[in-house]
C-alpha cells in the first residue's frame, strides 16, 4: 500500500516494534542470546558482541577481538534531531589491502546505530536496514549520503544540535574498529520512507 | 600706530569652511596670521600679531560660498603709509575658472581695534 | 592565508587594467581554450593559516557583512557556531559544497570567495566563562555628528564575505545562515560592491560614490609596517594574529555634494579627484607635504581638508582600510548609498579612535556624510586544517 510505504519515520518507529531502550540483558551480551537491537554492538573485555539476526532471530554474535582497522570517514556529518533517529553521511574509505565489510556501528549519543540502504520497492524507494552490513573493496570508499547508503542512528539519548561533534566506532566482521567523528549540521531533506516489510525479522 | 588684532572679511554670500585660508604679509613679507581663523555665516576672520612696521601689508584668502564656488582674493592695506608694492595683486583667481559675479566680492573688510591705519583700497581681480 | 592559487588578482588590475576572475585564470591555466575549460578554471583564495583570510588580499568585488546575535549565549553554542563556520568556510572559499549542501553546483565557482569570523565586545558580556578580551577591544564610542541606527550596529559575532561571484557569495551567506539558524539570528545585513577596475592606472585605490579615491597611503598587506599595524600582538593569547575591524556605515549626501564645484570637492578632501595626488603633489602615495601652499602663500591643504586630520600623529596611528560602497537604491525620494568603511587595526586605542576623533570635530566632508552604522569585531586568529577558527578562545 503507497500509504504504508510513504509513513512517516515516526510512525514506523512505532510500526517496526523496536524496544528504543535496550533491555538489560543487552548489556550483558552473551554469545548467542537474544537482543533487542540490530545494529547495536557492545564492546567488553576487548571484544565486540553485535546484535544480529540469525534466521529470523537476533542474537548476540560471537564476540569478535578487537583491533584498529584503517578505515577512515570524511565529509562526515549527522542531520539534528532531538529525539528518535537521525542520519548520519559521509564519505568511508577502506585503507586496507583487504575488502572490509562494517556490520556494526556504536555511538554514545544513541542505542544503536544501524546500517541502512535505499531500495526501489513497488516503485518508491524505500529505506531498509542492510542487514550483511556494507562491504568496500580494498582502497575503495563508500558514500553515505541522504537518499542513498546511509548510518541510522535510533534512540537518541542526547539532542543532537548543529556543531555537536558526535563519534561513532565502526566496527568490522573481524572485529577491526575505527573512530571517526561527524558535525551536526541542519538538514531538511532526507526523510525516507521505512520500509516496515523487513523488519519482523528484527523482533526480539 | 599699531595693528588691529584681528583681520576680518566679510562677504555678501554665505560661506562653507572647506578649503579656507588667510595669509596677512607685513611689510618684511612676513606672515602674521597668530592663531586659527574663524569662518562664521558670511565672514572670515583671523588674529594677527602686532607690528610695528610701518608701510603696505597684504591680506590673501581663499574661502567657498555656500553654493560651492572657491574664490581666492588679495587686498592691501597700511600702517603709516604705503611702502612700495612687493607683490602684483592681479595673480588673484577664481578657483572654478568661471567668471565670477561680483556679487561675491568681499563686501568689507574690517580691521578691528585698528588706531591709525589708513585703510588705502581692497582689490578683488579675477 | 593571501595565498592566491592563482595568479594575484593585484598584479592583473596593475598591470594590466584587465578586470576580474578571467583575467586571474589566464596567468594560472595558461591560455584559454574553450568553454568546457572555463568552468575549471578557478581563483580561490586559501582558506587556513595563520590570519583569516579576507584581509590581506584584494578584496573581492562584492561583500556581505553578516552579523549574529547567539540565540543562547552558552560557550558550547558559540563552539558550534565557530567549528560549522569553519567547516563550511573551508570548503565554499575552495569551491567545495558543504556538507549537506542543499545546492552543491552553486558551490563549483569559488570566484575568489573569503569568509571572515570576528567576536563583538558584546559577546564577552553575554556569554559566561570567556576569556577575558583584549582592554583595548571595546564597542566604538559614538562620535559628535553620529547618526547611528541599531539596525546597522552591534551584534555577537560578524561574518564577512568577500566574492567576485554574486552566486557564490548568495549560496555562501545562505549556507551560513541554514547552518547556524538554531544557534544564531541575523540582525542585520550590509552588502556593498567595488569597482572592478582600479581608480586610475597603476593604483591599487578604487573610487567610492562620491567620485573620490578610496586607498590612498594604505599599508601594504605583506610589509613589516602592515603586520604591526593590523595584527594583534599584545594582550591575551588568544586574541595574537587576529585583528579589530572597524565597521562604519557611511551615508552620503549627494545632492548637496554636487553644489560643490570639483575644486571646492577636492579642498575637502585635500587631494584631487583624477589621481588621487595630495593638492600640491604628482603622484597618489607622495608623502603629503601638509604645508605646500599655493601661488598666493595659502595652504593648498587647509585646516580641515579629510587627509589632514586624518593623518596619523605617529607612525603607529595608521589603519588599513578595505572599504566597499552600499548603494539602497531610491530610499524616500533620495538616493540612499555610501560607504562601509572597513577597516582593520592591532589597536584602535591608538590608532582609529583618535584619528576619528579629529575627523569628528573638524572634518570638512562632515557636511556631506554621516555615520548611521557603527560596529567593532575582534578578527579570530586563522587556524589549521586540525583545528576550527576561535579554538583559542577554548584552551
Amino acid at each position: 500500500m503507497r500509504s504504508k510505504l510513504f509513513a512517516t519515520l515516526a510512525l514506523t518507529c512505532l510500526l517496526c516494534g523496536f524496544n528504543l531502550v535496550p533491555v538489560a540483558a543487552d548489556m550483558t551480551a552473551m554469545p548467542g542470546a537474544k537482543c533487542s537491537m540490530p545494529g547495536m554492538t557492545v564492546t567488553v573485555a576487548k571484544l565486540t558482541y553485535l546484535c544480529q539476526s540469525k534466521a529470523g532471530v537476533l542474537t548476540w554474535s560471537t564476540g569478535l577481538p578487537v583491533s584498529k582497522v584503517a578505515i577512515t570517514l570524511t565529509d562526515g556529518w549527522v542531520k539534528l534531531a532531538t529525539t528518535g533517529m537521525s542520519g548520519a553521511f559521509g564519505i568511508v574509505k577502506n585503507n586496507t589491502k583487504n575488502a572490509v565489510t562494517i556490520v556494526g556501528v556504536a555511538s554514545a549519543r544513541a542505542a544503536a546505530v544501524q546500517t541502512h540502504e535505499m531500495v526501489m520497492k513497488n516503485g518508491a524507494m524505500v529505506m531498509q536496514m542492510k542487514m550483511d552490513g556494507f562491504t568496500i573493496p580494498a582502497g575503495k570508499t563508500l558514500e553515505l549520503k541522504p537518499g542513498g547508503n546511509h548510518l541510522m542512528l535510533m534512540g537518541i539519548t542526547k539532542p543532537i544540535k548543529a556543531g555537536d561533534y558526535l563519534y561513532l566506532t565502526l566496527t568490522t566482521s573481524t572485529g577491526g574498529q575505527a573512530t571517526v567523528r561527524v558535525i551536526g549540521k541542519v538538514f531538511a531533506g532526507g526523510n525516507e520512507t521505512y520500509d516496515t516489510s523487513n523488519t519482523t525479522a528484527m523482533k526480539p | 600706530m599699531s595693528l588691529p588684532k584681528t583681520v576680518e572679511i566679510t562677504f555678501a554670500t554665505k560661506l562653507m569652511d572647506i578649503g579656507t585660508g588667510i595669509v596677512v604679509l607685513d611689510p618684511s613679507r612676513k606672515n602674521i596670521v597668530s592663531g586659527p581663523f574663524t569662518v562664521s555665516e558670511y565672514s572670515l576672520s583671523a588674529p594677527i600679531s602686532d607690528s610695528k612696521i610701518l608701510g603696505t601689508y597684504e591680506v590673501t584668502y581663499r574661502v567657498v560660498s555656500e553654493d560651492g564656488h572657491p574664490v581666492e582674493g588679495r587686498f592691501n592695506f597700511y600702517l603709516g603709509q604705503s611702502s612700495a608694492p612687493t607683490a602684483s595683486p592681479d595673480r588673484v583667481t577664481e578657483k572654478s575658472g568661471r567668471t565670477w559675479p561680483n556679487i561675491f566680492l568681499p563686501l568689507a573688510v574690517v580691521l578691528a581695534l585698528g588706531i591709525a591705519f589708513i585703510f588705502r583700497r581692497y582689490r578683488n581681480i579675477k | 592565508m593571501s595565498d592566491h592559487s592563482g595568479i594575484s588578482r593585484r598584479s592583473l588590475l596593475v598591470g594590466s587594467g584587465a578586470a576580474g576572475v578571467a583575467g586571474a585564470s589566464i596567468g594560472y591555466f595558461g591560455k584559454k581554450s574553450s568553454a568546457v575549460q572555463s568552468m575549471t578554471e578557478v581563483a580561490k583564495i586559501g582558506f587556513y593559516g595563520v590570519h583569516q583570510s579576507g584581509i590581506e588580499n584584494t578584496p573581492g568585488l562584492i561583500s556581505n557583512f553578516v552579523a549574529f546575535d547567539l540565540i543562547d549565549p552558552t560557550k558550547a553554542n558559540l563552539q558550534s557556531v565557530l567549528r560549522l563556520f569553519t567547516d563550511d568556510a573551508a570548503r565554499l572559499t575552495q569551491g567545495k559544497p558543504a556538507l549537506a549542501d542543499g545546492a552543491p553546483e552553486l558551490a563549483v565557482n569559488p570566484a575568489n570567495l573569503t569568509m571572515t569570523l570576528g567576536v563583538g565586545p558584546s559577546l564577552f558580556t553575554r556569554v559566561p566563562r570567556l576569556p577575558s578580551k583584549p582592554e583595548f577591544f571595546n564597542e566604538i564610542p559614538a562620535f559628535p555628528n553620529d547618526q547611528l541606527d541599531p539596525k546597522w550596529s552591534g551584534s555577537d559575532f560578524i561574518i564577512q564575505f568577500c566574492c567576485d561571484d554574486s552566486l557564490t557569495l548568495s549560496h555562501a551567506v545562505g549556507m551560513i545562515a541554514k547552518d547556524l539558524s538554531t544557534l544564531a539570528q541575523v540582525r542585520w545585513i550590509q552588502t556593498g560592491a567595488r569597482s572592478d577596475k582600479p581608480a586610475f592606472s597603476g593604483t591599487t585605490s578604487v573610487r567610492n560614490l562620491m567620485g573620490q579615491v578610496e586607498g590612498s597611503d594604505n599599508p601594504l598587506p605583506g610589509n613589516p609596517i602592515f603586520n604591526s599595524l593590523v595584527w594583534i600582538n599584545e594582550g591575551p593569547q588568544w586574541a595574537k594574529d587576529g585583528t579589530i575591524l572597524i565597521l562604519r556605515r557611511i551615508q552620503m549626501l549627494m545632492d548637496k555634494w554636487e553644489i560643490l564645484d570639483r575644486s571646492a570637492q577636492e579642498m575637502v578632501i585635500g587631494r584631487r579627484l583624477d589621481n588621487g595626488a595630495a593638492l600640491g603633489n604628482k603622484v597618489e602615495n607622495e608623502p603629503v607635504n601638509f604645508e605646500a601652499t599655493d601661488t598666493l602663500g595659502l595652504p593648498l591643504i587647509s585646516a580641515n581638508a579629510h587627509i589632514r586630520l586624518a593623518h596619523g600623529a605617529s607612525l603607529s596611528e595608521r589603519i588599513y582600510r578595505r572599504p566597499y560602497n552600499y548603494d539602497n537604491g531610491i530610499v524616500d525620494g533620495k538616493r540612499d548609498l555610501g560607504l562601509i568603511f572597513a577597516a582593520f587595526t592591532s589597536n584602535p586605542v591608538t590608532s582609529y579612535l583618535p584619528i576619528q576623533g579629529r575627523l569628528a570635530q573638524s572634518d570638512s566632508l562632515n557636511k556631506w556624510i554621516t555615520a548611521i552604522g557603527s560596529s567593532t569585531y575582534l578578527i579570530l586568529p586563522g587556524c589549521t586544517e586540525n583545528s576550527y577558527i576561535g579554538e583559542t578562545l577554548f584552551t
